[in-house]
């Protein structure tokens, strides 16, 4: 009897052990489905017992919520890189750094590091500092995707895959050619497509490419009013007033990656990762072709970007560091990581993983090597630590439609941008309590 | 006496604890911390704010584009309240008396009310479209049109008036119930006394009904006042799934509660954003109260005198 | 006379009819683009020059529909969440309806019209702090939360439910006053029952309200817990953040169907219920 109890006690005893120390630690990641499919999740959770994986949908009014309660997700999809500066300095990122050095999956020297360059800010500069994540895939979001078959109708010779082209004024000439209207002035095909959720990226570039900065004054916090940094906004606008680019008058039902698609744009300006969204189209392989993203003018210098890319970054007052980490790192190294390596949708952000790029076709073999190619000359866009890259977006797309319809002129429409944007910077630093 | 009003006051609360606890407990306390917060300058990530007083609502009182918001929140407000009960009444006068296939009309007319309000934005993006939309594609074969309308873009306040005219089943059923309500004899003997439709209609039936034309109006225009969603589900400019507040409606349908909307969750301005929400509160009290004095709608007294 | 007043009558009814007819095309049309998109392919979404009418009708995208938001998973969810907030949102407003329509104290008419105000107050001021305040104590993410959200009732349905209470003659209750019994034994006894096409439109409007919310699931709710409401408003898009139409036209037929059949199931004593009671006021 006294054995019987014993060893009742001692099972006991064990159980309780077992439960506190087998204690399931909850890890939430904040990451659309697509990126994060269910049947991925559960193959973490079987895979790791002691860790609960839960996917919560992203969605910036719970983000916005969470982050005022304290509670955000311990994981978080950060869709532009580049607004790393805006959340660090919130302090709502978590410092990274020595978890990544210690790491045995995702190693410091295999980190890509021009192309991640988004995750690291020392609080004025990226690309050195603190790593606050890395990104799931990078891009080179300049460089062009051409309907080959509509150059060809049009009289006009591919691109080459090795010298840009430029804007001033090879694209625009290009994309005027390639528009094509019906006799009621209705555009079948656009020229070039304006995507107004990119625009500050690619103006950002140019404005580097000669030396310009968007911000008047050293700690980034008012527009830089310089007519140089105005013209490159203008160019852009250019195309939507002249019916190159879809606008108010003749509106695209979708977005330009659907278009292009539907054979409706002649030239997209998305990036490698388009390239795998394409080949859902029969013979894509020989119909579209690809070339490196544009230079401003001749002889001026080559300046890319990759937007910071969309990563993965830990909310600072994570309860579960050690564990989201693992969940981190298996998202970025671990299987996950090569599975999407080998569709083609993204330049991995471990050097490792390269090879598993998809080279089977002539299609596949140039967007690599253009996307390489690009890659060398990879700047981190002009972000201001005041504001995300949203602002600028709202601003262009708040005011376009007038300036397209005429009511306003294109000086009018840049200085009601700037003030608009210097209006959320000026919250911003209220934000940063300066 | 004394004892009966004792019990009456404890019964009467008792019966009112669960809306009084919920009111408290949901209501009182986040109402006191918002109204707080909205004098302070807090934005949603801020490392530290400060109480800054009314500048908030200084802010929102002269800020041009807060202006106009309010001006056309209030026109739009007006318009969808009068349409839509414009509608209800009329159909349901066609449905009152016997027309074959009452029940069927009144579940198909009613029908639309009842689908969330996301997703009839959704179904109305896609159906007012200008290249791939089914509005156009009927209207120009019919011959009605000669090309086709871009709805979204030229017509951004109508299409989102089209969409709350769709969902006044509301209406019609409330104006059905009201009509059931007129007693027959009165009909009858204005038809006796040689009275036309017309007159029947005039002297009889709107009348009867003000009761409920009036109690639709007030809802109506407390619920339309707050439209926030619409202006951005049939934002022309939207496309892609993810992040819906990005863009910016055009401005004749960017009402105040978008605004502040935008304000909170994609500019992150918390105290600023709750601050016009509250403006908006004050605005709608104040329509209702004059509202409710010109009808010469008093909510209780009737139901005393009932008793 | 009679003859040409009832030739009168009947082509009255005739041009109603008429008129029936063309109001309820009209309504019709955006449900058939909603169906025909549903059963179109991703090229003929956005072809140019617009393909109105699918060359091959794609009856799987209603498989697809289903399968890649997990529909039976949420629809489960959604069906609880909405069944926890109405069942005592019928009892909270009930009640509240009673108290304001049967007791005479001063106060009333002041308390009614904070509750009528309470309608004004967008829903955005009280969520965001509300949920915080939940959040920092633990308890969000739980759906029995809409338990309690629901015992307070809502302006609406005490309004309606004051209104009904209002029709029944006091008689009733002093009768049963003078045989002894106590408040609540009337109340459920006599006064509960009196009110039942009351309950079933409340019981409607309630559940086709918490059917339809999006914004309490989404912020106190994550993961596998939350609605359909919330997972239909991003789920049908692709990989590439493509919004899959097509796939969502048939995917909301699916989400507002059990409305829909509850309607059906309820209708005549629904419009009844409404139609009498009474919203005179």
């Amino acid at each position: 009897m006294k054995l019987l109890k014993m060893v009742l006690v001692l099972a006991l005893l064990l159980l309780a052990v077992g439960v506190v120390f087998g204690q399931k630690k909850t890890v939430t990641f904040m990451v659309v489905e697509a990126d994060l499919p269910k049947a991925f999740v559960d193959k973490f959770n079987s895979a790791n017992p002691d860790i609960n994986l839960v996917r919560t949908e992203e969605d910036w009014t719970k983000w916005t919520a969470d982050a005022m309660a304290g509670s955000a997700s311990d994981l978080i999809r950060m869709g532009t890189g580049t607004n790393t500066a805006y959340f660090s300095k919130r302090g709502l990122l978590y410092d990274m750094t020595k978890m990544i050095q210690a790491s045995k999956i995702v190693k410091m020297d295999d980190i890509d590091k021009p192309g991640n360059a988004a995750y690291q800010f020392d609080g004025n500069d990226f690309g050195k500092g603190a790593w606050y994540g890395i990104s799931k895939d990078y891009n080179n979001i300049g460089c062009l995707t051409y309907n080959k078959e509509m150059f060809k109708a049009a009289g006009v010779a591919y691109l080459s895959e090795t010298k840009p082209i430029t804007y001033y004024d090879e694209l625009y000439t290009l994309a005027k050619k390639l528009t094509k209207k019906e006799s009621s002035g209705k555009v079948t095909v656009w020229g070039y497509d304006v995507y107004n959720g990119w625009v500050q990226f690619l103006v950002s570039d140019m404005a580097t490419a000669q030396g310009i900065s968007f911000y008047a004054d050293a700690k980034k916090s008012v527009m830089n009013t310089d007519p140089k940094l105005k013209d490159l906004w203008k160019y852009w606008t250019r195309f939507q007033i002249e019916d190159i680019s879809s606008n108010i008058r003749n509106p695209n039902s979708g977005w330009q990656g659907s278009a292009f698609q539907s054979d409706r744009i002649a030239i997209a300006q998305l990036g490698y990762w388009y390239g795998a969204q394409l080949q859902s189209n029969k013979g894509y392989n020989e119909k579209y072709g690809w070339a490196p993203t544009p230079i401003v003018r001749t002889g001026a210098k080559r300046v890319t970007n990759t937007l910071g890319a969309t990563g993965i970054v830990m909310y600072s007052k994570t309860k579960v560091p050690k564990e989201a980490f693992r969940v981190w790192e298996w998202y970025m190294g671990g299987e996950y990581g090569l599975e999407r390596a080998r569709t083609g949708w993204g330049i991995p952000p471990l050097l490792s993983l390269r090879k598993y790029l998809p080279e089977d076709n002539a299609y596949n073999k140039s967007r690599k090597a253009i996307a390489f190619d690009d890659a060398k000359y990879f700047v981190s866009w002009q972000a201001s630590p005041y504001i995300m890259d949203t602002p600028f977006n709202t601003a262009y797309g708040k005011h376009i439609d007038d300036l397209v319809k005429g009511t306003i002129t294109a000086d009018k429409f840049v200085d009601l941008m700037f003030a608009d944007i210097n209006v959320d910077m000026k919250a911003g630093r209220e934000e940063l309590g300066e | 006496m004394g004892r009966i009003k004792a019990e009456n006051r404890r019964s009467f609360y008792i019966f009112l604890a669960p809306w009084i606890a919920g009111f408290l407990a949901f209501q009182l306390a986040p109402i006191g911390w918002g109204l707080l917060t909205s004098l302070t300058n807090r934005m949603a990530f801020s490392i530290k704010w400060k109480f800054i007083g009314l500048k908030n609502y200084e802010s929102v009182l002269t800020n041009p584009d807060v202006l106009y918001a309010f001006m056309i929140t209030f026109v739009y407000a007006l318009l969808h309240t009068s349409l839509a009960i414009l509608t209800g009444l009329v159909i349901a006068l066609l449905l009152e008396r016997k027309v074959p296939g009452r029940g069927v009309f009144r579940t198909i007319l009613y029908f639309p009310y009842m689908l969330p309000l996301v997703a009839v934005g959704w179904i109305f993006k896609i159906f007012l479209d200008r290249d791939t939309g089914f509005l156009n594609e009927v209207l120009v074969r019919l011959g009605l049109l000669k090309e086709a309308v871009p709805w979204l873009q030229k017509y951004p306040l109508q299409s989102i008036l089209a969409l709350a005219l769709w969902q006044s089943g509301w209406s019609l059923v409330i104006f059905l119930g009201g009509l059931a309500t007129v007693p027959n004899e009165l009909y009858e003997a204005a038809t006796i006394d040689g009275a036309g439709y017309g007159r029947r209609l005039r002297h009889i039936t709107l009348p009867l009904l003000s009761p409920f034309i009036f109690f639709q109006f007030v809802a109506s225009m407390i619920y339309a006042m707050q439209t926030f969603i619409q202006p951005y589900l049939m934002n022309p400019k939207s496309h892609r799934g993810e992040n819906l507040f990005l863009e910016t409606p055009p401005r004749e349908t960017f009402f105040v509660m978008a605004q502040a909307y935008q304000q909170v969750i994609e500019k992150h301005r918390f105290a600023y954003g709750i601050s016009m929400l509250w403006t908006l509160f004050a605005v709608v009290l104040i329509i209702t109260v004059i509202f409710i004095r010109l009808g010469g709608f008093v909510v209780y007294t009737e139901v005393e005198e009932k008793r | 006379m009679a003859m040409l007043q009832s030739q009168r009558m009947r082509l009255a009814t005739a041009v109603k009819l008429v008129v029936l007819i063309i109001f309820v095309a009209i309504f019709f049309l955006p449900l058939v683009s909603m169906i025909v998109t549903s059963l179109k392919t991703m090229e003929e979404l956005f072809k140019y020059p617009p393909i109105v009418f699918p060359r091959n009708p794609q009856w799987g995208n209603y498989v697809t529909a289903w399968t890649m938001v997990r529909f039976g998973h949420f629809l489960v969810n959604s069906l609880t969440i909405s069944i926890f907030y109405t069942v005592p949102c019928i009892f909270g407003s009930c009640f509240a309806g009673y108290a304001f329509s049967r007791f005479r104290v001063r106060e009333k008419s002041g308390i009614f019209m904070v509750v009528l105000s309470t309608m004004m107050i967008p829903q955005m001021v009280t969520i965001i702090p509300l949920y915080i305040l939940i959040s920092k104590i633990g308890l969000a993410d739980k759906q029995w939360l809409w338990l309690l959200f629901g015992l307070q009732g809502t302006p609406f349905l005490i309004f309606l439910f004051r209104q009904y209470f209002s029709t029944i003659p006091i008689s009733f209750e002093e009768s049963a006053r003078l045989d002894g019994a106590g408040r609540f034994r009337i109340f459920f006894a006599i006064m509960f029952p009196l009110v039942q096409t009351a309950v079933i439109v409340a019981g409607i409007f309630a559940f086709q309200w918490s059917w339809a919310d999006y914004l309490q699931p989404v912020l106190f709710l994550k993961g596998e817990k939350v609605t359909l409401a919330v997972k239909l408003a991003i789920g049908y898009t692709d990989q590439k953040e493509n919004v899959l139409h097509h796939i969502g036209m048939a995917g909301l037929l699916y989400y507002t169907a059990p409305i829909i059949i509850i309607f059906f199931a309820l209708q005549r004593r629904f419009i009844a219920g409404l139609m009498s009671g009474g919203l005179k006021g």
